[in-house]
This record gives structure tokens, sequence and C-alpha cells, in this order.
């Protein structure tokens, strides 16, 4: 496609400073006309997908907010008072069955107590308590996060619902929403990958010659148009090298973290894998965070674009090797075999 | 001259026979040979990913094993603390008035628990102090491998390390697009043999079409379109072969009836029927195993085999369970995951084309897309 494209813009081309010179007076305003429409609708298709993408998240963010942050999370509040006030109880006979109080039996009984009101605790925060109510834990940021992170497949996970209905929601959420995430993969790898090209193209234009002559320019055609298949792939690995470490520093700068965690965090989110462990924003209050968030939001939406760009630029020279490499796997099995029958 | 034509006759069938049974004999082997270089690639694809989990699985055992969470240090400080606290609350008050003591002590546990909440959910979760509980057993280690390169990332074991971490970063980059290519060629692989089967079960009654069967047999193998294209023009120069290589399923030899169904369509329903069956299943074994509800098991499948993967249901991640059940349950949910992804390939496969479409209209229809001819030179 982008073959005849080439081919049909170099005829086009050729054609034109052959010196037609008649239909060379409309011919400015007609393209310019024809570019705008062109520019319309393209703008129109991205901006109205993107702006699905978005209305889709806030639209969710909503939904999560108003399923899980109405509930009472009363079993959990009231199950870890049970467990403090049993802590107590065992404290109390801890120390009424000493006639004398001696220190350091004393701390042994005591800190094995707390210890296992420790564990106690850690299943019950991963049961679901936080110490905050619902409502504090689903701001509309932080349901923003989750409706993303339901999407496009990350799941960090810090965040879950816990009512039966906002499973069964999320359920739903991702069964519709993972077409329109799909959709604005592919749209936006499209979209960047041409933009790509062209640029790369200009790039190598300016870079090989200064002063285009017509035969050169042919011939320039096919020389970029043979490199860019192949050397894009590089290409596109170093915008994604460079994408990875402005958001290494982004994160390491603002969260704190080390330069090594915030290089994790953007791989495991960016591949989609979404660990969890490290959540921009995700411990501290609500009031501060909403830039952060929402920067994390485009942050990680234009990451995914980068990554449809690669792959929708490296797929083609992916598939061609993987071609060759099994006709290649294939000749050597019957050449092993014919040698084996002689 | 009749014995001549009879003798010439007899020669002409023995020849035929001759043909027919050199043309069967090197079918036969072009056959084997292709099912051959097939379980190579297929086996060898496969076996490269579960070489690569394996090889992951212990690196990671030898990274992690040892450590730390870093804020233990801190906890059991606290906890320190806490003690030394009660201990003067209680050491001071010369006649143990039990209220008095448990209003205070009743605070400073509250102190300490919030402390502790803190502290969890910033990742410690305990088991550091916990003597006989391993974190890193093999088989949480080879589901943790697979949880990165499937792109699920349930988080419920993460590494602590900086070299864990780094490990983790490299280990996705290679491992995610050796998935990608696992569930490409068993996507492949599982939806022709799907197809087929399907038109074997629903072409039975058809006579007429069993010869137009065969090319497709041959096509089972290989289907990458120019290497088959120059080796099939070697045997066979049959038209109705190249067109059956080119489209799967063969459209222009069910043209002429016009009472078949179309095969597409029939398998989106049918695929579906399968990831259900198959979700569904899984929502019950799972919900039986762990005594989670049928909601919950069913919103654990769904999310780990669309790869969102939260990690807040994980089997066998409950603690009170003996190490034994609870490897027996990691490795058997590590299979479901796999197997599941290849399901998801098959479906992803047979669906393509008619879901893309379907997305289009839908696209179209709700005016979003425009349509893709006039955007064409611009866009791409």
């Amino acid at each position: 496609m982008a073959l005849d494209r080439k081919r049909s813009v170099r005829d086009r081309g050729s054609v034109r400073s052959r010196g037609s010179s008649s239909a060379s007076s409309s011919d400015p305003r007609e393209k310019l006309k024809d570019c705008c429409r062109q520019f319309v609708a393209f703008m129109f298709t991205q901006v109205g997908v993107g702006a699905l993408v978005v209305s889709y998240a806030i639209m969710g963010a909503f939904a999560f907010m108003a399923i899980e942050g109405e509930s009472e999370n009363s079993e959990n509040n009231d199950h870890v008072a049970h467990l403090r006030s049993s802590c107590l109880s065992r404290l109390w006979n801890v120390t009424d069955h000493l006639n004398v109080l001696e220190e350091r039996k004393w701390k042994l009984d005591v800190r094995q107590v707390l210890l296992d009101h420790q564990q106690a605790m850690a299943l019950a925060i991963k049961g679901g308590y936080d110490g905050r109510t619902n409502q504090e834990r689903w701001t509309f940021p932080s349901a923003l996060m989750f409706s993303l992170s339901v999407f496009t497949m990350i799941g960090f996970g810090h965040l879950v619902p816990r009512t039966q209905w906002g499973k069964i929601a999320t359920m739903l959420y991702a069964v519709f929403g993972i077409p329109v995430y799909v959709l604005y993969f592919m749209n936006m790898g499209q979209v960047l990958a041409s933009c790509f090209k062209w640029f790369y193209c200009k790039l190598v234009r300016c870079v090989n010659s200064a002063g285009a002559v017509d035969e050169l320019s042919d011939d320039m055609d096919e020389e970029s148009y043979s490199g860019l298949v192949i050397v894009p792939s590089t290409a596109c690995l170093w915008v994604w090298l460079t994408y990875l470490a402005v958001g290494t520093i982004m994160f390491a700068e603002w969260e704190n973290w080390e330069y090594l965690d915030a290089c994790y965090f953007c791989v495991t989110s960016l591949c989609k894998i979404g660990m969890g462990d490290f959540v921009p924003g995700a411990n501290l209050q609500a009031s501060s965070n909403q830039t952060k968030l929402i920067i994390n939001f485009v942050y990680l939406l234009v990451g995914m674009g980068i990554i449809a760009m690669c792959y929708n630029l490296m797929k083609e020279e992916i598939l061609v090797r993987l071609q060759e490499l099994k006709a290649d796997l294939i000749e050597r099995l019957q050449d092993v075999s014919g040698r084996m029958r002689r | 001259m009749a014995m001549d034509r009879q003798r010439a006759e007899l020669r002409h069938r023995r020849n035929r026979r001759l043909r027919s049974a050199m043309v069967l004999k090197t079918k036969l082997k072009d056959c084997c040979r292709k099912i051959t270089a097939f379980f190579f690639t297929q086996i060898g694809v496969c076996g490269l990913i579960v070489g690569y989990t394996i090889v992951g699985a212990f690196m990671f055992i030898a990274l992690e094993a040892e450590a730390q969470h870093p804020l233990t240090q801190q906890v059991i400080t606290r906890r320190r603390s806490c003690v030394d606290y009660l201990w003067n609350i209680t050491h001071h008050l010369n006649v143990l008035n039990y209220d008095q003591w448990r209003q205070d002590v009743n605070r400073t546990v509250f102190e300490y628990q919030a402390q502790m909440v803190r502290h969890i959910r910033r990742g410690y979760d305990g088991t550091d102090e916990n003597p006989l509980l391993m974190r890193w057993t093999i088989p949480a280690a080879l589901m943790y491998c697979i949880t990165i390169y499937t792109t699920i990332g349930y988080g419920n074991l993460t590494p602590r390390t900086a070299g864990g971490k780094f490990a983790t970063v490299i280990y996705a980059m290679v491992g995610i697009p050796l998935m990608l290519l696992y569930m490409a060629n068993v996507g492949e692989i599982l939806a022709t043999s799907f197809k087929f089967t399907y038109k074997k079960m629903c072409k039975c009654p058809r006579r007429r079409r069993r010869g137009q069967l065969a090319p497709e047999v041959a096509t089972i193998p290989v289907s990458q379109e120019p290497v088959r294209d120059k080796k099939r023009k070697k045997h066979k120069t049959d038209p109705a072969a190249t067109i059956s290589v080119s489209v799967i399923p063969v459209e222009p030899a069910e043209e002429d009836d016009p009472t078949a169904y179309d095969p597409q369509t029939v398998s989106v329903t049918s695929c579906l029927v399968v990831m259900s069956s198959f979700v569904i299943g899984g929502a019950i074994l799972f919900s039986v195993w762990e005594g989670w509800g049928y909601v919950d098991g069913s919103y654990f499948c769904f999310t780990s085999l669309l790869t969102i993967g939260f990690g807040d249901f994980v089997p066998g991640q409950t603690i009170a369970h003996s190490q034994d059940a609870i490897d027996s349950k990691l490795i058997i949910c590590a299979v479901y995951l796999l197997l599941g992804m290849a399901l998801l390939a098959m479906c992803f496969n047979l669906m393509q084309e008619s879901v893309f479409m379907k997305i289009k209209r839908l696209g179209r229809r709700l005016g979003l897309l425009r349509d893709r001819s006039a955007a064409a030179p611009a866009a791409s």
C-alpha cells in the first residue's frame, strides 16, 4: 500500500515537472481545499477516537465511584475492631497472670501478641480494610486510574472493587472497553506511524542532499523508500527508549522513587503488566494528586500509542523475517531428509 | 489386433496404477515432511516458552529468595517501641486499674495499628517474620514469570531487590514478543484445526464436498503465502488449491451452493461458546477450590484471561493452606492461564476480520470513523 502510494506520488511529481502549466493554476487551490478537507476528516477521526477513549474512562470513573464509593466497608471495620479488642484481652491476660511483673518475660509475651495482631491485620488489609472510608478511597482521580487500568488491561490492583456489583460492573466495563481501546490503539498506531515515516523521510532527505534535481529525487525516493523499511525499526526503538527515559526521570523526581524503581514502573505499565506495587500518587491524600494522576493517565495513553506505532512499523519487517526463517527451516529439513534418504 | 489392443489397455491400466501409486507416495512423503516441519516449528516455540519460564523462575529465585522488604526493619523497630510504651503504661500504674489501663493500651495499640496499615499499604505483608513461609517457592516463581510475559501481572509477588527489578524489566522485554509469537503460532494451529473439525462435522452429509477438502488438509501445516505458492506449484497446479491457500475458508468453492452456511459467522458464535464455557468452567473450578463465590470466581477468570490481572484474587494465596496444596493449585492455575491464552489467540484468529469490520461499521455508524478512503492518503 505504501509502495503504491510512493509510486503514485513519484509519477504525479514527474508528470508535474514535465511542465503541464495549463492545469497547474487551479491545482494549488484545489490541492489546498483537498488538503484542508482531508485534514479536517483526519483530525475528526483521530480526535473522535481519542475523545471516545477519554470519555469512556471518565464515564467509568463516575460509575465506579457511584458503585464502590457509596458502599460501606462495615464488615471490614468491624473485623478490625474485633481484632483489636481481642488483642487487648490477650494483653490483659498476659499482664494479669504474671504475679510479679518481670519485664523481660512480659515484653516477650507482649511482642508475640503484637506480632499475631499484625499478621491478622495484614490479612485484613488484603481483604480490603484500609483505614479510610470507601468514599476517601474512590476519589475521582483514583477511579479514573482504575478505569484506565481496566480497559487498557494493565490492571494495577492497588484499588479494586469490593462489592459484588462492582465486580460485575468491572467485567462488563472490560468487555465493552477493550474493543474501544483496541480501536484507539490501531488508530493511534497508524497515525503515529505515518507521522513518523514522514518525519523520518524529511530528515533523511535533509541529511542526504541539499538541492533536489529530478533524476536525483527519483533515485532518492527509491533509496529512502528501501531505507524506510529497515531503518525505522531501530529508530522507533530509540523513540520508545527516549519515552521510557522521560517517564523514568519524571516519576523518579515526583514520587521520590529510585531511578530503577521508576524505570521498573514505566516498563511494567507500558507493557501492560501492571504489578501495582508502584503506582504514582496512590498512597497519599487525594486532593494534592489530581494533576499527577492526570499526567500519569496521559503518559500511559500516549505510551500505548507509541507502542502501537512501533508495532505498526515493525510488523511487516518481523513478518517477512519470520517467513524467511520458516522457509529456511523447511528447506534445511528437506535437505536433511533428502540426504538421509540417499 | 484385439490382442494388441488388450495388451495396450493392460499396459495403460498398469501405468495408470503405477502413476497413481507414485502420486500417492509422493503425496504421503510430502505430508510427512510438512508434518515434521510443523511439529518442529510449533514444538520449538512451545518448548521455548516452557524453557524460558523455567529459566526465569530459577533466576528470580536466586535473586529474590533472601531479600527482605525494605520496611521490615522499620516495622520491627516500631513494634519494639510499642512494646516499650506498653510496658511503661503497665509499670507505672501502681494499682492495676483495668479500665484506665485498657484505655491507655487501646490508644497505643490503635496508633500502632495505623502505622501498620501504612506500612502494609506500602507493600509490607508480614511474611518476612514468619520463618516457615517462603514466598519464592518454585511454583510461585513460575507463576510470577508467567504473569510477566502474559502481561497479566498480579502483583501479589513482586521483586524487592534492585537486581530482581532489573531482571523483571529485561525478562518482560524479551518475553512479551516471545509470548506474542507463541500465541500467533498456537492460535493459527488451533484455528485451522477447529475450522477443519467444524467443517468435517457439518459437511459429513455433503458428499460432493469431499474432493475440495483434500487441498485444505495439505494446507494445514504451513500457511505462509509467498513461500507456499512456490512450493505448491511444484506439486499441484490445481487452481482451487492455490485459491484455498490465500483464502481460508474456501469461499469461491462454496459460492456454487447457495444454501451453504457462511463459515465465518458460524465460527464466531461457536468460538464465543468455546471461550465462555472455558471461562465458566474455570470460574466453577476456582470458586469451589478456593471457597470464593461464583461471582468472584468468574471475576478472577475474566480479569486474568483478559490479562488485566488485579491480583486481589490469586489461587493459592490464602495463607492458611499447607504448602503442597498451594503449589499444586499454582501450577494448575498456570496451565489454565496458558491454555486460556491459546484459546483467546484462536478466537482472535477466527474472528479477526469480522470483528474489525463490525467495529469499523460501528464507528462509521457512530459518525466517528469517516469513510477510510477519503482519509486514507492523509492518514496512512
